[in-house]
């Protein structure tokens, strides 16, 4: 037997055993819909409000790039210089986090590919195993994409930076998850 | 059919970057809204939370000491909180498949991947006010239905409910 119930505001529950579904009375909606002559009730004015009101702040974006890359920077040189067994990796991963969401915004597509890259790696790997070069490596190209304006996937340098990153990482991560599974082994025939 | 006149609804922006709250802000005042609360970690954002009651959260997921997941599990608290029905749309550079269940067993009703855009946003404020999920109470879960694709009449099938539903709740 399925129980029901109003439990106020016109929102009602259904227990099915151990698990109660429980729909809304639809609140929110009577707060703030309002019938609309748009196609599939997308807000087309709002959107476009808001897409001139980011165009406005745009005139900042690239002073903000810089804020993010030279945070970047301080977090990777504050990372190296400390003594490998008091390395915290957050600040870091942070940097490289922000940039690799907020860089397509600010314009620069390029430099949150890398940053998404450096994330991935300072995530997927222990502090301890984590490579300095390489991490050294996405730092300089995410500085370089950014000194020299580089918006474009076309710009060639760009391609290949990428390119080469990639291949970088992918040879890193697999050294990495071969000796895991040579340690896993080993501990195994002990 | 129908619109959201956000200058209706009152938010809640949570995330430690400056600048993305910035940019939030930006766009939410561009769909009209009036109300545009701002917490820069999950802390100040919890608090932020019971203080204003915001018709919905917009939240960062990565932020340090107290992240967005841990925010949404309190925030989800059926006996605690002052909200635990309150839409939460979770706002995150994160993409992987691991990661979009993790987000949808905390509790989160919507997510955007960045980089965030005018149009995104709209249709996940759209989503949780036009057609929110049924809400899913367990031993071990509370929130939105994590089955995307329920359709009313899924519901129906489980029990005689239909007409009761659909004249109370103007939904079904």
């Amino acid at each position: 037997m399925i129980e029901q119930e109003i439990v106020g505001d016109g929102t009602v529950a259904q227990d099915f055993g151990d698990t109660r579904v429980i729909h809304m009375g639809g609140s929110l909606r009577a707060k703030a819909a309002v019938r609309s002559q748009d196609a599939g009730g997308v807000d087309e004015m709002s959107i476009a409000a808001a897409d001139a009101a980011m165009k406005d702040l745009s005139g900042d974006f690239q002073n903000w790039m810089g804020d993010e890359v030279n945070r970047l920077i301080a977090a990777y040189e504050n990372f190296r210089d400390a003594p490998p067994n008091e390395r915290d990796v957050s600040p870091l991963f942070r940097a490289a986090h922000d940039i690799r969401g907020q860089a397509g915004v600010f314009g620069y597509p390029i430099a949150a590919e890398i940053a998404g890259s450096l994330s991935k790696l300072l995530d997927n790997i222990e502090p301890d195993y984590l490579p300095i070069q390489l991490i050294s490596h996405h730092v300089d190209s995410v500085k370089a994409i950014y000194r020299n304006n580089i918006r474009d996937y076309a710009n060639p340098v760009a391609t290949q930076i990428i390119h080469n990153l990639r291949k970088a990482i992918d040879k890193v991560v697999q050294a990495r998850q071969k000796a895991m599974m040579e340690e896993l082994r080993f501990r195994r025939t002990v | 059919m129908f619109r959201v006149d956000c200058s209706r609804l009152r938010f809640l922006v949570i995330d430690d970057n400056g600048y993305m709250r910035r940019i939030i802000r930006t766009l939410l005042h561009g769909f009209g809204t009036r109300e545009v609360f701002e917490a820069e970690d999950g802390a100040a954002g919890l608090e932020s939370f019971a203080t204003h009651l915001p018709d919905v959260v917009i939240t960062d997921w990565s932020m340090p000491v107290f992240d967005g997941i841990e925010l949404t599990k309190m925030i989800r608290q059926p006996d605690t909180s002052p909200n635990p029905f309150v839409p939460i749309i979770m706002i995150t550079g994160y993409a992987e498949r691991n990661r979009v269940f993790e987000a949808r067993d905390a509790g989160v009703s919507e997510m955007l991947v960045k980089p965030i855009s005018a149009k995104g946003l709209y249709a996940r404020i759209a989503k949780v006010v036009l057609n929110p999920r049924p809400f899913i109470r367990t031993e071990h879960y509370f929130g939105p239905d994590r089955r995307h694709l329920v359709k009313a009449d899924q519901y129906k099938t489980r029990g005689a409910a239909s007409s009761f539903l659909s004249s109370a709740t103007g939904n079904a």
